[in-house]
């Protein structure tokens, strides 16, 4: 997702909006299925705890990164913050921020 | 090795990368003694924060391994983005924006009286409903209540 401090950085709201529905019945159905799995691996082990994938977890932490870095962007034009080249190098590239099991899930 | 161990190690480059450079930057592009006047600033500064606490959430949750749970926050921080961006285009619609939950309560409070009537006492307090009914009778006394409260709304806004 591309970031920035011109309103035309931020074109990208539109999938954002687009996401955040999708995200909505993702999270629903890949719950579902992850516990499917684990309850047919080990009938046995029914557990209340963390049990989410590394897959979901680089997923929400990335988009939540992607999100806030446009909230930044969007601020800067509405408050008139004058920040000037300072987002943009705030998106990293994932292949810096992931460990390489993460990088595919995560893009 | 545990999940939560394993996982602070999978999520340590990107841990640094918001202590070191994002939250830094963050703290000097809105600082607290940030003052913006008027409705639409005010407003999107409201959103921003909400985003900012959103994604400390997002970060605790997954750094505990509740990515699932951690995409839902997301979803309230991308819904957050997209009601600011829009309102820095339009800056009319912060009046509207702030209106707007006046009509949300009316709504819940006619919700509330098809359940049950004693709910709406229970949940609202007379003037409330007194004020809800106002509002949606667009009457003068109903908008000057209004305007009231969204001069509370905007200065509560300003302490952050």
């Amino acid at each position: 997702m591309i970031t920035g401090l011109k309103r035309a950085d931020y074109g990208p709201l539109k999938d954002l909006y687009v996401l955040s529905y999708r995200l909505g019945s993702d999270v629903a159905h890949g719950t579902v299925i992850d516990l499917m799995g684990r309850a047919r691996r080990e009938p046995d082990r029914l557990e209340i705890n963390a049990s989410s994938s590394e897959r979901f977890v680089a997923q929400a932490l990335a988009s939540a990164h992607a999100t806030l870095l446009v909230m930044l962007a969007v601020c800067n034009n509405a408050l008139k913050l004058g920040i000037e080249n300072g987002i943009n190098p705030l998106n990293r590239k994932h292949a810096e921020l992931w460990p390489p099991s993460m990088k595919e899930a995560s893009n | 090795m545990s999940t939560q161990d394993r996982l602070q190690q999978l999520l340590a480059p990107f841990l640094d990368h918001v202590k070191n450079e994002l939250e830094p930057f963050i703290n000097q592009a809105i600082s607290k003694t940030f003052d913006p006047s008027g409705q639409m600033p005010l407003v999107v500064c409201s959103l921003a924060m909400k985003c900012l606490k959103s994604f400390s959430s997002v970060i605790i949750l997954g750094r505990r391994g509740y990515g699932e749970d951690a995409m839902l926050v997301t979803r309230s921080m991308i819904e957050a983005t997209v009601t600011a961006a829009t309102l820095e285009e339009t800056p009319g619609k912060a009046d509207d924006f702030l209106k707007f939950y006046w009509i949300y309560e009316y709504r819940l409070l006619q919700d509330l009286r098809e359940l049950d009537t004693r709910y709406v006492e229970e949940v609202f307090s007379r003037e409330r409903v007194q004020e809800a009914n106002c509002a949606s009778a667009n009457s003068a006394e109903g908008m000057a209540s209004v305007q009231r409260r969204i001069s509370v709304v905007l200065g509560t806004a300003l302490q952050f």
